[in-house]
């Protein structure tokens, strides 16, 4: 390991989580193209661009993790609107319970040390005129 | 209102995400650039529509970020588990040079073994060349002992270096799959040579006929080959490719 690698493994955590921050935004509504695009971009502050998410969405959509449907608009050509399949609910489920116990172990290594398994040496007996 | 340069920038920017994609499956490649496109125009409109924040044709594309990692995510067999630096893909520029060049290492291999297999022609119709050569001069002839080893000694060198040849192709064809930069310039180099050397041509040793015809269309065809090569490394596509190689 060496002193700045946090940055970089930060980046690859984020991309890994990108399609399950996805599946997240579409628990709520249905989405279409560019404004889950948009979103995700404010959210996330994802670095590589809005682009990455398209062939992103696409993978999702091949893997039977969100279904789309094509709306008319008012104010253009019709827009691809993404919603959770059930095959999706089941991903993000798993997912969720996976990384809540990941964040937890690391938050709790992080906040404290872990309990100490091995007995202290005791302390130097104290002489006479010492205060305890 | 329609900016033409605005219009130019998009047209610049969708350009290359259709020569970046090239490496992709059609459909994957057609519905990635629809999307994109209807992104930029979608962005627009808001963007013409919100006086507070009126987008910039400039940021978008910006945003949107550069059509090889675009692209590479595309291509990224492990959703979300390759880091970014994953290698975007091999553009058909690329694909072409690496095939132009192991077709140019199978036709230098020919050209040896042909050698090989034909040095009986070759050695009689340089022997009476020398006779030729020597009645014309008064040179006195090399014995015939000194004659074969002279001519199989050649005959070796120049197998050996067809053969090193041979893996120059493999190794520059190689190299430039992977991106490398020594591999282009490499190749370019060695294309540099081979013009040179047929430019200054070998020394006429007075052998004529059908199997020295031959030959020459064999070399002409090598360097034709490495010349398209060459030409298929050095395009804009490749160059972003052998770019995007290079960063860690």
């Amino acid at each position: 390991m060496v002193a700045g690698e946090a940055g970089n493994l930060v980046a690859q955590i984020r991309r890994g989580v990108l399609p399950y921050c996805v599946l997240a935004m579409l628990r709520e509504k249905e989405w279409y193209g560019f404004e889950l695009v948009r979103a995700m971009a404010d959210i996330d502050g994802m670095v590589t661009g809005e682009g990455t998410v398209y062939p992103l969405l696409a993978r999702l959509r091949r893997q039977g993790l969100v279904e789309t449907t094509w709306q008319e608009s008012a104010a253009g050509p019709p827009r691809r609107y993404y919603r959770l399949a059930p095959a999706g609910q089941e991903a993000l489920a798993d997912f969720a319970d996976s990384w809540r116990q990941l964040r937890d172990s690391v938050d709790e290594l992080l906040s404290s040390p872990p309990e100490d398994p091995l007995p202290k040496p005791a302390p130097p007996a104290k002489g006479p005129g010492e205060q305890s | 209102m329609i900016d033409h340069d605005d219009d130019q920038l998009v047209a610049d920017y969708l350009r290359r995400l259709t020569a970046a994609a090239s490496a992709l499956p059609a459909d994957r490649r057609s519905e990635l650039i629809e999307e994109i496109t209807a992104h930029i125009a979608e962005a627009r409109t808001a963007g013409a529509a919100d006086r507070d924040d009126p987008a910039r044709v400039p940021d978008i594309l910006e945003r949107l970020g550069d059509p090889a990692y675009i692209v590479a995510a595309a291509a990224d067999p492990f959703p979300g588990g390759q880091p970014a630096s994953a290698p975007p893909p091999v553009p058909a520029s690329v694909r072409n040079a690496v095939r132009l060049m192991y077709l140019g290492a199978a036709v230098s291999l020919i050209t040896v073994i042909v050698d090989l297999a034909t040095e009986s022609i070759t050695k009689s119709a340089m022997l009476s060349a020398l006779k030729t050569g020597a009645r014309q001069s008064g040179i006195a002839l090399p014995t015939g002992s000194q004659f074969n080893s002279g001519f199989y000694a050649t005959l070796a060198l120049v197998s050996v270096l067809g053969l090193i040849g041979v893996g120059l192709w493999i190794f520059v064809a190689r190299g430039s799959g992977n991106g490398r930069d020594w591999a282009r310039v490499t190749g370019s180099v060695l294309f540099g040579l081979d013009t040179l050397a047929l430019l200054i041509g070998p020394p006429d040793l007075g052998i004529r006929g059908p199997e020295a015809t031959v030959t020459r269309i064999f070399v002409g065809v090598v360097w034709l080959i490495g010349l398209t090569a060459v030409m298929c490394l050095w395009r804009s596509d490749s160059s972003a490719f052998f770019k995007a190689r290079r960063s860690p």
